[in-house]
């Protein structure tokens, strides 16, 4: 249900409607701000702020949005991934400095460098293209159901399944960075996904 | 109250933790039969599924690649080696430099790596996020390695070094380049030319060979199956991963403690098992348990099926255990007559039966390779009437009931001549019976919803005893034990509603039986004893089931690594 009204919206933003757009984006809001934090802090090891990350992409996505070719919710959350996959590099980049890295390595420099329309959107094509084939095949109906039911946990439940689910910690590893015991640690990790699990069956 | 639902979320707890280790390691087979065993966390293992799929993916280049300062080795490694696109820099893992991932198991990730002071390539394996790994995982890794690094072997993969480095535990062994036999036997096969099964019977015999080396060293491998076995260009065969190994020297000089922890879990795949191993009779595992694991893989390779693999983990035991696969030759008639016998010769149930060394096996596989006679013989009658009992219990058992009973009813009338009709009514039903057991059986070996066929072959029984009860000269009370019978043994299929459909049905039957002949109302008490002692026979069957399939998912819980 919720699927085809995604790709409603995708269809009227498509032809010009304003209010379909920003309805759009709203509700991709918590599934992008929910990837980007796991990407960054999963790497930076301490709380971030992705707000101006999100804001970042969804704003590209909307100067983009001409160049999305997909129909579906896949194709579409695909899209928002590959943008910002480069928005987080972007930031990686600035973050550790110019130095020390071999450039060479970080193959995607134009692509994801470049911030005029037309390299912009060869970056987001060519990225869309290595979401592997098994992502795509996998039904992606759930995903945005998944990240709003996460944004709506309470703090902790949220700071668990982000360690653990999406940072892939082990418990041991989030008892550190929760000051808890692991114990703890999995009695609340249970908790938070029994909440999730009702919140997506009333969903 | 409260310390039995703390307890209870802990196992739960264990469970989930088990499944997003798999998922994360993105093991798909273990993760259903994590979700066959446990089918009330389903729901939450499909959130965790969900979660996964929201998780930044590793195989795409995200920015964990590029991470500065991580300081997770495990976690480091993982994302940098499989990030394969573009050139990459290697990974400095202390004096080894790691160039790609190879694979990964129950317990260790394999990579490719070059040995910089010696400047040679071989294979480092690690214990998959060294945080988590038990004291009981490092000391099995450990077994591991040492129980390897005495080998030499041509047709074993030689252990190099055992070592720890940023508190990762590692060894490192022969890089053998080419793949195992589960990934890379799909080539040859695939060609109809008799040669090939030369070629099979050359690599079992490499593998036999190097097995009993292995043993005249005192080690029983224990996990003999094709990930395990390694073939390189030339075709060579190289037996590795000795994890299971049970070192007999070792579990002597050691702490009781430790014998103790060593030899309370059932270890092992269990689609590539041994009877005695599957039934946890750890005295009973001898040299010739590994035997019975090449059989299986000389089957697999000859057939391209897995003998004894089944849904869950439970059945493939109790398959083992009792069950018989089909012959080699009805899967695939090419396959050569001598080495079909070489090959239910290792698979014989019985210990004794099967060839005694590794070596009596590689000599047999020799002397099939030069067109010799072999030492493996055609089984015998009872041999043969044993395997057929195993494949097809339930026609087996069926039929020999119905020959036993009309040969009892058929010497009667034979001395004391009854009625012709009546007799002929009788040897009828029999016979019907017979028909549709071979029916049944039939239906149950080719089609697809095997579960069906069993309530359609329950309901079947149940009909045909009833019509014969109808039928019978009185008394006919004793003959009542049918209905039981029934019921017990549906139970052998290890389906609860199976055996709740036949108490049912039984007790159905019986209600129509009692209104047909006034003789069982005589006594009205008597009926309604039968019918309630019906319906507990069913229940306590029912929760012997039952019982059986917590113990099966307390094992799943147990089994380490895969």
């Amino acid at each position: 249900m919720s699927q085809s009204r995604i790709e409603e919206l995708i269809h009227r933003a498509r032809s010009g409607d304003r209010s379909a757009e920003n309805e759009l984006m709203q509700k991709c809001r918590a599934y992008v701000s929910l990837i980007a934090r796991a990407q960054i802090e999963g790497w930076m090891r301490t709380k971030f702020d992705a707000s101006d990350l999100v804001q970042q992409t969804l704003l590209e996505a909307h100067q983009g949005l001409e160049h999305f070719k997909g129909q579906t919710e896949a194709e579409w959350l695909g899209w928002l991934r590959g943008i910002l996959n480069h928005n987080t590099l972007d930031f990686a980049r600035k973050y550790q400095g110019a130095a020390k890295r071999n450039v060479s390595r970080e193959f995607s420099i134009d692509q994801a460098g470049g911030n005029s329309d037309n390299s912009g959107q060869q970056g987001w094509e060519l990225k869309d293209e290595t979401e592997t084939p098994s992502r795509i095949l996998l039904n992606r109906e759930q995903e945005l159901l998944m990240a709003d039911a996460v944004s709506q946990l309470p703090a902790d439940y949220q700071e668990v399944i982000m360690f653990r689910n999406l940072q892939r910690l082990s418990f041991k590893q989030v008892a550190e960075r929760m000051n808890r015991s692991p114990g703890a640690v999995q009695m609340l990790w249970l908790r938070a996904l029994n909440q999730l699990q009702e919140h997506l069956e009333s969903a | 109250m409260t310390n039995e639902q703390d307890s209870q979320s802990e196992l739960v707890v264990e469970v989930l933790n088990q499944y997003l280790e798999y998922l994360q390691a993105k093991d798909q087979e273990s993760c259903h039969s994590l979700q066959a065993v446990n089918p009330e966390l389903k729901r939450l293992m499909v959130c965790l599924d969900s979660l996964e799929r929201l998780a930044p993916d590793t195989e795409n280049s995200s920015s964990q690649d590029r991470a500065p300062g991580s300081e997770d080795p495990t976690l480091l490694f993982s994302s940098q080696i499989s990030g394969q696109s573009g050139p990459q820099q290697n990974i400095e893992f202390g004096k080894y430099e790691l160039l790609e991932e190879l694979g990964r198991g129950g317990m260790g990730v394999v990579y490719k790596a070059r040995q910089k002071d010696l400047n040679r390539i071989v294979a480092l394996k690690t214990i998959l996020s060294h945080q988590f790994a038990s004291e009981e995982e490092v000391r099995r890794f450990y077994l591991e390695a040492q129980a390897a690094g005495r080998l030499q072997h041509s047709n074993i993969v030689s252990i190099h070094e055992v070592g720890q480095y940023l508190g990762q535990h590692y060894f490192t062994m022969d890089y053998i380049s080419g793949n195992s036999l589960a990934n890379n036997y799909s080539k040859p096969l695939s060609e109809t030319s008799q040669n090939q099964f030369y070629e099979i019977a050359s690599l079992i015999q490499q593998v036999s060979r190097a097995v009993h080396y292995l043993h005249s060293k005192e080690i029983i491998h224990r996990d003999l199956k094709p990930s395990n076995i390694l073939i390189d260009e030339k075709g060579v065969a190289y037996v590795t991963d000795f994890g299971l190994a049970k070192v007999f020297d070792l579990l002597q000089e050691n702490s009781a403690s430790e014998v103790q922890t060593q030899s309370g879990m059932i270890v092992g795949t269990p689609s590539y098992m041994s009877p005695e191993q599957a039934a946890g009779q750890l005295d009973n595992i001898s040299a010739r348990s590994d035997i019975f694991c090449l059989g299986i893989i000389l089957y697999e390779l000859l057939t391209k099926v897995s003998p004894f693999k089944q849904n869950s983990p439970l059945d493939s035991l109790v398959y083992v255990i009792e069950g018989e696969p089909p012959l080699p030759h009805t899967l695939n008639a090419k396959i050569p007559h001598h080495l079909e016998l070489i090959c239910l010769k290792c698979l014989e149930k019985d210990p004794d039966l099967r060839y005694q060394t590794a070596t009596e096996l590689a000599d047999d596989l020799e002397h099939f390779i030069a067109g010799e006679p072999i030492q493996a013989q055609p089984a015998g009658f009872k041999q043969r009437f044993q395997r057929w009992f195993r494949r097809q219990p339930a026609l087996v058992s069926r039929l020999s009931a119905i020959v036993l009973s009309a040969g009892i009813i058929q010497t009667v009338y034979s001395t004391e001549g009854t009625d012709f009709n009546y007799h002929l009514k009788i040897m009828t039903i029999f016979c019907l019976w017979g028909i549709l057991a071979f029916f049944f059986q039939w239906a149950l070996d080719h089609l697809k919803n095997k579960g069906k066929v069993r309530f359609c072959w329950a309901a079947a029984d149940v009909s045909l005893l009833t019509g014969l009860l109808i039928l019978v000269d009185s008394p006919i009370g004793i003959l009542l034990i049918g209905y039981p019978m029934l019921i017990v043994s549906a139970g052998l299929f290890f389906y609860v509603r199976l055996v709740f459909f036949t108490t049912t049905l039984s007790m159905l039957a019986f209600a129509a039986l009692v209104f047909l002949r006034p003789e069982l109302t005589e006594l009205w008490q008597y009926p309604v004893i039968y019918a309630v002692v019906l319906a507990i026979l069913g229940t306590i069957t029912a929760y012997q089931i039952f019982r059986v399939r917590v113990l099966s998912r307390y094992y799943e819980l147990r089994r380490p690594g895969r």
